[in-house]
């Protein structure tokens, strides 16, 4: 089978995987005993009001049909309008204007793991069974285990009690000032400016410094992950036979280590790096909310909480989306890094 | 949820009437009965002539911190964090000025209404303009856009308000009775004359259009009605400018972060101020953020104490107001500052509601006997409330705050006591035991609160065989279960839509408790036929309404609510639980006036002057 | 692992045993001994974990079944009198609840700037201090389970030496691997303290679950008043509501290991509703077992079967399985989670074991796919294998081949990722609690600690939070480092992919 016959049988297979997510969101909104309607009108509900809500959202038709109409909407990218959340914003713009932020967020909790988690594996599995190993596997293992909440609630509170807990270190005016410890604030204002087409260091500068702790939380169990993969990884290589040749013939310890052994310990860490996704995702909702941070996952936990289907449907189906075509570029990513992964088992 | 003058984070959720700007014309609030409040030492201050502030704008934001927000068009908006802000960008013809409970005129100058009140003509100001450049004065045109919008807009949450409640005179079509577009029977006469006329005779037209959904916006702004075009988007009114005649025009709204107003300037605005040069709202809803945020870091005006952080022993009382309103101070804070305090008396009830039809009557009994209110207001509330006994807070109760404590008297289950033994008693005499406990689901929506009260009663019941399974749901999935006569026992709240007892008094009318109506009004299924009680609520409330006459009617009137209330303790429909009493309080530098009883959230804020910060 | 299937027919282990009986009964005498101690609490336990009540309900419920229904109570009421046997390390021998003795402490020093004070107290073990008497109790019980615990290893050296008829299995290995595998015994020995903390958590509380959480108010605690020099009584839910840990100052707290005013020892302190930290999170370590072990068991027999039947069918069955599992990963695991419980809130499904049934039943559906994925290879593997193929060719049915010859290499694996999986479980329960998803309340879960104690983080009442917390760290830590040890155990030159690292995570929680 060809490079290219497997991706199409790749893409084809997954028209099910996104049929089954759409469907079960589907389901579990409005065949649940969540009622949008209900939702919006709260206590003072009119009876009318209600009804022509109703009407207005469709939602009078057979379920069947509004399953349909759902589907197809999602097919053709129409995702419609809130019905809740933002009353009448229309789903794009809302998910655009939450989304940077948690793009934000989850771009710096992917990039601390691999400039952390990776050096520190390698460190690790260059100098196996050293004080320094231990510390750091020990280290990665337990920042894994600790709940991104109760990191998150822990991190939140210290950062803004420093002075107190840290003997008058000041986390607020530590490098740059920011009054409030984490947020999106000078995000906002650094990327409204970006793209008016002022670059404003020092907003980056604060707006990074801002987005850290989050970051930190929701990256800790991925650079737990990528720490312990990377450890065991160069262990491997540095076993392995080439390795023992390339040394034999007298490579020298800095470039065998660069030149052979970094490129091919990176290859098992792709499917970490990957599989990420699935853990921001999940851990966005929890880090938000703790955190005050009115992303995307805090939009989808209100969505779903309050029955609003395009809202929820949308973002669940671009979720999904966004998995499977990252699981498809991972395959075939490896397929170009390693010759040796053939397109038979999958 | 979010409640915009409160600091403390309010806890507990009430639900209101469909219109809850419906008020009697003429009643005016609880004041009156102050003086015989006899647990307090205080008494009222004189009324003083409240100084005009020097017509001058500072530099100054005023920064406050708000819920999500779900759209800033009026006539969509159905949550109170949006009406917040919409009602510092648009101005309505009337208005409840510091949320106090009586309203003035705004963007009019005068109305008058016909003999029969149905024909009502409404004279609007000369000197007043809206708060974007392309459009100038607002017209009887814009105000006859406005309405007909609210009519029949698809994006309208609340057609009922004109086309049911005011009643303005309409069309309707099709079986489902659907508005005809164009049929509301209102005009504009002249530049500054709307003449409207209504189907039926309505005694509280000022109080109905001070409601934000009935703003006035530049006639053809948006086309989502038939014969206009829109002037702009939808997304662009609702989101980026929406143009209203309020002292505010909008900055930023960046959903889910922050939301920031600012002023006009101070000669344009037709009314006081504004002394500020805008008003910022950080967007956020959970503790720890919002404490840390306002009070830790200094970022807000206002500081926001969250439970865990909220010390009664902090508050000091001073004084007590013209308008019955203890003040003092509150701290120090976390943060070394004590802040200006005050209390403002809410008229409304806090109660567990009981589904006649699901439940026994004898584990209402046993419920009522263990509940201790004062327990729950000393151990949970923790904060000033009063216990009740009643549904009808005492400010409004027939005869006053004396008849109240008179009649509580008779208060069958033991007012502020925990009486587990006599719960025991009667769920034994029904036949329950520790093996066959009796099992009670109690919904509660997500209130720290209740869920507290909710978790000691359980713990108590359980000790009387009675079994109670705590369901926490969403509120809407709660009011929807409800609806649909699914639950067993909830907890809720109501909050006064009009100050006299029957406001109240009608969720325990038991023909509208019957969860088979479309739209019942409390979700009870109090049944005149199985319940003697039931049949006796029913004759009271008819005597209430055969008695309209606003003298003579009175004391008729009054006997059918005190037997309404006795009817419902013998049932135990609603166990009433507290009056509750909000908690405000700002920086020392924010000066203001108080706000007043009936809706906290509704003080524009032009009359926010904020000094030198420390 | 193949050479066993041939020799073990040879001669059944009851004549082994029976040749040389000495060893074997010497072994079982003290066994005998161990259990006697504790007959009661062992079916006490039975009796109490699985919810049997609702279990009866709905099972008897069911046309046919409700013949057994006499049956079933018989067996109940069988079960509840054995879990009366008295035992030893049980509540009443070493009591740690009573009350000072009126008349002033015994004596008081302050030594380096700390206040010593001895009471005498009157209901304790031996009249000590209520602290001293439970710690006493912890640490006896602690003994006892690790002595079991040892005796159980004995028991395998003795198996092993005298009985076995092999010298040696490739078990051995793995066992010696293990032995010498200080991380992973660190793992095994926290886990076993886990399990220990579950199954004694009657009796390791300074009080019980159904006095101080479930029942307050039908029991009465007494106390020595210290104004009025009195011993007085008073319902346990008026002290707890007296005994608040609510950020300290006015609204009161009570931190870790100390008295509250009606003389009850809290070694962790109490939760804002002035229950028993200890006592809830003693409890709570059950509910967290039991949803973990039922999630784990659901998803290890799906994707063990499932496992099975792909590798040997493969094709169409294979790729099926492939779009299922797809199709599940697709959505992240803890947006589902919590979706399906929102959704789910309110309905009968939730009101079994307080919503902990749900959650086990969720994990459980929507874990398998990582778990199928991470043994397919293996399962995949074996099949390729000559003795597969031998017994193919020898015309065993599909189930005896994949039951004898393909499982057995498999469970090694499952081992490695269950054992990951359970610390994830754990960490996912949680965060839903801490949502205010999933375990109901009054039911003890770790996640409901730390939830109810979030808005106190920043007070003195930080312990409501914090140990809960640790615990968790402590906990999820051992179970990876217990399935490292196994995996390097079982194969000391694999290192099992990113599968069992992800599920380490909880899913983002």
């Amino acid at each position: 089978m060809s490079r290219w016959s497997y991706f199409a049988k790749r893409l084809v297979l997954s028209i099910p995987v996104i049929l089954f997510g759409t469907t079960v969101t589907f389901i579990a909104i409005r065949m649940g005993p969540i009622d949008p309607v209900s939702a919006v009108f709260g206590t003072q509900a009119n009876p009318d009001d209600m009804e022509r809500m109703r009407r207005q959202l469709g939602l009078n038709q057979p379920l069947w049909q509004q399953y349909f109409d759902f589907l197809w909407d999602m097919v053709t990218f129409d995702l419609g309008q809130s019905w809740v959340v933002e009353t009448n914003t229309d789903t794009i713009e809302l998910i655009k204007s939450r989304a940077p932020r948690t793009v934000w967020m989850g771009f710096w909790a992917i990039l601390i793991p691999l400039f952390i988690g990776i050096p520190l594996g390698f460190y690790a599995g260059l100098n196996p069974n050293t004080a320094g190993d231990y510390f750091a596997s020990f280290g990665g293992i337990v920042w894994r285990a600790m709940p991104n909440f109760w990191l998150a609630v822990i991190l939140l509170v210290g950062l803004s009690r420093s002075e107190d807990i840290l003997f008058g270190f000041s986390w607020k005016t530590f490098l740059v000032d920011t009054p409030q410890v984490i947020g999106t604030k000078y995000f906002h204002t650094a990327w409204t400016n970006l793209q008016a087409g002022q670059i404003q260091p020092m907003e980056w500068a604060r707006a990074t410094k801002q987005i850290l702790p989050a970051a930190v939380v929701l990256g800790s169990a991925s650079m737990g992950n990528e720490m312990r993969i990377s450890r065991t990884a160069m262990l491997e290589t540095k076993h392995s036979n080439y390795v023992e040749m390339a040394k034999a013939k007298g490579v020298s310890g800095r470039s065998l280590v660069w030149k052979h052994m970094f490129r091919n310990a990176l290859i098992p860490l792709v499917p970490v790096i990957t599989g990420e996704a699935g853990l921001l995702l999940g851990g966005s909702v929890l880090v938000e909310t703790v955190m005050a941070i009115n992303g995307i996952g805090k939009l989808f936990f209100d969505a779903l909480t309050e029955g609003d289907m395009p809202v929820a449907g949308a973002l669940m189906f671009i979720f999904i989306l966004l998995l499977v075509f990252i699981n498809i570029m991972q395959d075939f990513l490896y397929t170009i890094i390693d010759p040796r992964v053939g397109y038979e088992g999958e | 949820m979010t409640d915009n003058d409160t600091t403390r984070r309010r806890f507990l959720q009430a639900t209101g009437g469909a219109a809850t700007a419906v008020a009697l014309a003429g009643c005016s609030g609880g004041g009156d009965d102050e003086g015989q409040d006899d647990t307090d030492t205080l008494t009222p201050e004189e009324e003083t002539e409240r100084t005009t502030r020097e017509q001058e704008q500072t530099d100054k934001t005023y920064r406050r911190h708000n819920s999500t927000m779900t759209t800033l068009d009026p006539i969509a908006s159905t949550d109170e964090a949006s009406g917040i802000v919409i009602i510092n960008l648009f101005d309505a013809l009337t208005n409840y000025p510091n949320g106090e409970t009586t309203t003035e005129n705004l963007l009019a100058e005068s109305m008058e209404v016909s003999d029969d009140v149905t024909e009502v003509t409404i004279n609007l100001r000369d000197d007043i303009t809206y708060n974007h450049d392309d459009y100038g004065d607002v017209t009887a045109g814009d105000v006859a856009y406005s309405f007909e919008r609210l009519a029949q807009s698809d994006n309208s949450r609340r057609a009922s308000f004109i086309l049911d409640f005011l009643g303005v005179a309409h069309e309707t079509e099709g079986e489902e009775d659907t508005y005809v577009p164009g049929s509301l029977d209102i005009e504009a006469s002249d530049e500054k004359t709307v003449e409207m006329t209504l189907e039926s005779p309505f005694h509280a037209i000022p109080e109905m259009i001070a409601y934000t959904s009935f703003s006035i916006i530049p006639e053809g702004i948006v086309g989502d009605i038939e014969g206009y075009d829109g002037d702009m988007s939808y997304e662009q009114f609702t989101q980026e400018t929406p143009v209203g005649a309020g002292p505010f025009s909008l900055e930023t709204w960046n959903s889910g972060s922050e939301c920031e107003v600012s002023a006009r300037p101070i000669d344009e605005y037709h009314g006081e101020g504004p002394y500020v040069s805008g008003v910022h709202w950080m967007i956020a809803e959970e503790d720890n953020a919002l404490y840390t945020y306002t009070v830790l870091n200094e970022n807000a005006d206002v500081p926001y104490i969250p439970n865990s952080q909220y010390d009664a022993n902090k508050v000091s009382i001073e004084g007590k107001d013209s308008m019955g309103r203890k003040y003092g101070t509150y701290g120090p804070l976390e943060n070394d500052k004590t802040v200006p305090y005050y209390q403002v008396e809410e008229v409304g009830v806090y109660y567990f509601a009981f589904n006649q039809a699901n439940t026994e009557p004898a584990v209402r009994k046993a419920f009522a006997h263990a509940m201790n209110q004062q327990q729950m207001i000393d151990e949970v509330l923790n904060g000033p409330g009063t216990t009740a006994s009643h549904i009808t807070p005492p400010a409004i109760y027939p005869g006053g705050k004396e008849a109240y404590l008179d009649h509580e008297g008779d208060y069958p289950y033991g007012l502020d006591e925990t009486r587990i033994g006599k719960a025991t008693e009667i769920m034994e005499d029904a036949g329950y035991s520790s093996d066959d406990p009796y099992e009670l689901e109690l919904t509660i929506y997500e209130s720290e609160l209740f869920a507290e009260i909710a978790n000691i009663l359980r713990d108590q019941l359980a000790s009387a065989h009675v079994d109670v399974q705590i369901q926490q749901t969403q509120f809407s999935t709660m009011l929807s279960r409800g609806r649909k006569g699914n639950l067993d026992a909830y907890s809720l709240g109501w909050i006064m839509d009009y100050p006299a007892p029957d406001n109240f008094l009608q969720l325990l009318n038991p023909p509208q408790t019957d969860t088979s109506l479309d739209a019942p009004i409390s979700y009870v299924d109090w049944d005149p036929d199985e319940s003697e009680a039931a049949q006796k609520a029913t004759d009271a409330w008819e005597k209430i309404q055969s008695n309209p006459a606003p003298e003579e009617g009175q004391d008729a009137r009054n006997e059918g609510y005190v037997s309404m209330e006795e009817a419902n303790w013998e049932d135990v429909v609603f166990l009433p639980l507290l009056h509750n009493v909000a908690e405000n309080m700002h920086y020392s530098w924010v000066e203001k006036p108080r706000a007043g009883a009936a809706g906290r959230s509704r003080q524009k804020k032009n009359v926010v002057y904020v000094g030198e910060r420390d | 692992m193949s050479e066993r299937t041939s020799i073990e027919d040879d001669a059944p282990l009851l004549d082994r045993i029976r040749n040389n009986p000495e060893p074997a009964l010497r072994w079982l005498a003290v066994l005998g001994v161990l259990v006697a101690l504790q007959v009661g609490a062992l079916f006490g336990a039975m009796m109490e974990l699985p919810p049997w009540q609702t279990i009866a309900d709905r099972l008897f419920g069911l046309p046919l079944l409700a013949l057994f229904e006499p049956v079933g109570s018989v067996l109940a009421s069988v079960g509840d009198r054995l879990a009366e046997i008295p035992t030893l390390l049980s509540r009443d021998v070493i009591p740690n609840r009573g009350h000072r003795v009126p008349g002033g402490q015994q004596f008081a020093a302050d030594i380096a700037g700390f206040t010593v004070e001895f009471w005498r107290w009157e209901g304790t073990f031996l009249g000590l201090p209520a602290a001293i008497a439970w710690a006493i109790r912890v640490t006896l019980i602690y003994l006892y389970a690790f002595a079991c615990l040892a005796w159980f290893w004995k028991g395998y050296l003795v198996f092993r030496n005298h009985y076995r008829y092999a010298d040696w299995t490739p078990a051995d290995d793995m066992i010696d691997r293990m032995r010498t595998h200080r991380w992973g015994q660190f793992g095994f020995v926290v886990i076993a303290m886990f399990f220990m903390m579950a199954m004694f958590a009657p009796a390791l509380g300074p009080t019980v679950v159904e006095e101080n959480i479930q029942e307050p108010y039908s029991y009465e605690t007494k106390y020595l008043d210290q104004e009025s020099g009195e011993v007085r009584s008073t319902l346990v839910g008026n002290a707890n509501l007296g005994s608040r840990s609510r950020g300290g100052g006015s609204n009161g707290n009570h931190g870790i290991g100390t008295y509250d005013d009606y003389d009850r020892f809290h070694p962790f302190g109490t939760l804002p509703n002035g229950k028993d930290l200890f006592t809830f999170l003693a409890a709570g370590s059950r509910v967290s077992l039991f949803i973990g072990l039922l999630a784990l068991g659901i998803s290890s027999v799906i994707a063990f079967s499932l496992a099975m039947v792909s590798a040997y069918y493969k094709g169409a069955v294979d790729l099926g399985a492939v779009i299922l599992s797809d199709s599940i990963q697709a959505m992240p695991r803890l947006l589902v989670l919590i979706g399906a419980v929102v959704i789910l809130r309110g309905t009968w499904i939730a009101d079994i074991y307080n919503g902990g049934l749900l959650l086990a039943l969720l994990l459980g559906s929507w874990g398998w796919p990582a778990m199928w994925r991470a043994i397919r290879g293996p399962s995949l593997q074996v099949v390729q294998e000559e003795w597969v193929d031998a017994a193919k060719s020898y015309g065993q049915t599909p189930r005896r081949i994949m039951r004898k010859h393909m499982a057995p290499y498999v469970v090694g694996y499952m081992l490695i990722y269950g054992s990951m999986t359970l610390g994830g479980i754990i960490i996912s329960v949680s965060g839903l609690s801490f949502l205010g998803l999933g375990i109901t309340p009054p039911t003890p879960e770790w996640g409901r600690a730390i939830d109810l104690g979030q808005s106190y983080i920043a007070t003195d009442s930080w312990h409501i939070s914090i140990v809960p917390g640790l615990l968790i760290v402590i906990v999820v830590t051992a179970f990876n480092a217990l399935g490292d040890g196994i995996r390097d155990a079982i194969d000391p030159q694999s290192d099992t992919g990113s599968g069992g690292e992800a599920a380490a995570a909880g899913g983002g929680a």
